[in-house]
């Protein structure tokens, strides 16, 4: 089948088409070119505006083919343009379809082209304006990363001015007020008066708070500026929660609350663990419960489990207290919160001592997870990574 | 919409009201940085809620933010970058809207999810042409207006624009009011 198409359609086929002569002399241009050449291009020879790219030449004596490929790079007048597309003979005529090159053109190039110089079957219109659009984008995405980078150092930055602001302050205050406790224990034994006996019971018991206080402040600092290492030795942990839970049965009973501790008795008697600091996290959660907690019971587990191959030491602890409304869960164990902002209000407490928990928990390869219903209670699990536990199990 | 939407309404807030009423709009609509990368898509509703949001906060209409988000679009894209695709498209106001569809096909090969409008252009007289513009999407006719004035200011031309629905979409009726002695292309680069 053969189709024979007119001058007018050629041309919107294929706007930038040359038409040639076998001695090379154009014979007839679409409208893209004429527009690119000069009026009197025709009858001039095409070697006066283009040549054939080397690697085109390069290839062409070994294509027999009735239509191949060819690459045109302008020069004079014609300079920049550089047009890609098929030869087509038909005895004695040659025919340049051409279409646009997209590979190698910068701007300038682009700069001469325009949409009506593209055949509708051109891809390369298609491809250009890819290109365009994703240098756009990657421009785009280089700025973002740019900002986003500036934005995470300085967040840093201020990060760790804060926590060398805190640590500072703490220690500077922990100092004097050390004194101040000490010496007021030592006056305290002298005192004779009953009444004057309870106000120093009350600035003792004060300045300990305050301690306390002070002592979170400066660990979350260190933790936050990476300044805390774990001191990790073969401990009885089992025995230091027992401590915890014997220090802490007192202030429960007070309350008319139910405290019990389940050891699981497989649980191993030595584990390298930095036992002041895991110490510290029960102190923590124990205190929270109690505090949170004004009828019914508190519930102390500690047992080994193991996840994805490792052991952890697990110490749960359940109360039926306040528990913690869902939207609190969130920041729960961020620096200075607390599930609501009442809670402080009513309960007291900086909103440090679960963040502690968390980053030191953390600090040993665990984790810390709560379950908790509004009105019912909490339940904190907390996963303690032990140095060489697989060892100790066996052993 | 693709985020170059959203990045439009941001550059036109920062130039007319600046940084803190854009901060407010962020805010608002907690939008995050992805929100106004060009390449991210996004369900209109966002899109939409953020133009809402700067109505409010401008002080003006929904359709008229729309409207001015358009007319700020030509200058938004040359100065994002894509200057050479306006000169591509013609060297004429009539030029680059016949254009467009042929553009907007090109660039779907690259923003596949995006849904483009068709553009259908008709010169009527000497100063006046027709646009038949189809869109599955409803409500963006000011908008339209919008990039119509703007791309017109891009080429020199001041345009009287009306759009009243017919049978195959929305009919936009131009009419050139004044032109311009500045040549096209005077926007800064």
């Amino acid at each position: 089948m053969s189709i024979t198409l007119e001058p007018s359609q050629i041309a919107r086929l294929f706007p930038a088409y040359i038409g040639l002569d076998r001695k090379g002399i154009i014979t007839r241009l679409g409208p893209s070119m004429v527009r690119a050449l000069p009026s009197d291009a025709i009858g001039r020879s095409l070697r006066e505006f283009f040549v054939v790219e080397p690697c085109d030449r390069a290839n062409a004596e070994s294509r027999n083919a009735a239509i191949r490929e060819i690459t045109l790079m302008g020069h004079g007048v014609a300079d920049g343009m550089r047009l890609r597309g098929s030869i087509v003979h038909d005895q004695v005529k040659v025919m340049l379809l051409v279409g646009h090159s997209v590979a190698g053109a910068d701007e300038d190039r682009l700069a001469r082209l325009k949409f009506d110089d593209f055949a509708p079957t051109d891809s390369s219109m298609d491809l250009m304006l890819a290109m365009k659009l994703h240098t756009v984008m990657m421009e785009e995405a280089r700025e973002m990363s740019r900002d986003l980078s500036e934005k995470r150092l300085m967040a840093e930055a201020a990060s760790i001015a804060k926590s060398q602001f805190l640590a500072t302050m703490s220690h500077e205050l922990r100092t004097p007020l050390n004194g101040i406790i000490g010496m007021a224990d030592m006056l305290a034994a002298s005192l004779e008066s009953q009444s004057d006996r309870e106000m120093m019971k009350i600035i003792l018991s004060s300045g300990d708070a305050l301690l306390s206080i002070l002592n979170d402040v400066l660990d979350i600092s260190k933790i936050e500026a990476s300044q805390m290492a774990l001191d990790v030795a073969p401990s009885d942990f089992a025995k230091e929660v027992e401590r915890v839970f014997t220090l802490h049965e007192a202030a429960a009973h007070a309350k008319g609350l139910a405290i019990s501790l389940e050891v699981d008795p497989e649980f191993p008697e030595t584990l390298s663990i930095d036992l002041r600091r895991c110490s510290q996290c029960v102190t923590n959660l124990v205190s929270n419960a109690l505090k949170f907690t004004e009828d019914g019971s508190v519930h102390l587990k500690l047992d080994m489990t193991s996840d994805e191959g490792e052991q952890f030491i697990r110490f749960r602890i359940a109360d039926t207290g306040i528990g913690i409304p869902a939207e609190g869960r969130d920041h729960l164990f961020d620096p200075f919160t607390q599930a609501d902002n009442s809670t402080s209000r009513n309960f007291g407490g900086t909103g440090l001592g679960l963040s502690i928990v968390k980053q030191l928990c953390e600090m040993t390869g665990g984790r810390v997870e709560v379950e908790s219903e509004l009105g019912k209670g909490s339940v904190f699990t907390v996963l303690f990574g032990v140095a060489d536990a697989e060892h100790q199990l066996a052993a | 919409m693709y985020g170059i939407i959203h990045k439009a309404v941001r550059s036109y807030v920062l130039k007319t009201a600046g940084q803190e009423v854009w901060g407010e709009i962020v805010d608002r609509c907690k939008l995050g940085d992805e929100h106004t990368l060009s390449s991210v898509y996004f369900n209109d509703s966002v899109t939409v809620e953020i133009v809402v949001a700067s109505a409010s906060t401008l002080g003006v209409s929904v359709d008229k933010a729309f409207e001015l988000v358009g007319e700020h679009w030509t200058e938004f894209a040359i100065a994002t970058g894509y200057r050479s695709l306006f000169d591509m498209a013609g060297e004429t106001m009539p030029e680059f809207l016949s254009n467009l569809d042929r553009m907007h096909s090109s660039l779907k090969i690259s923003l596949k999810e995006a849904v483009m409008p068709s553009f259908k252009l008709t010169q009527v007289d000497e100063d006046g042409y027709e646009v038949i513009y189809q869109s599955q999407r409803e409500g963006l006719e000011t908008f339209v207006v919008g990039l119509l004035r703007g791309v017109a200011g891009y080429y020199g031309d001041t345009l009287d624009i009306s759009f009243e629905p017919c049978e195959s979409g929305t009919r936009f009726t131009l009419r050139k009011v004044s032109l311009s002695e500045t040549p096209p292309l005077a926007l800064a680069s």
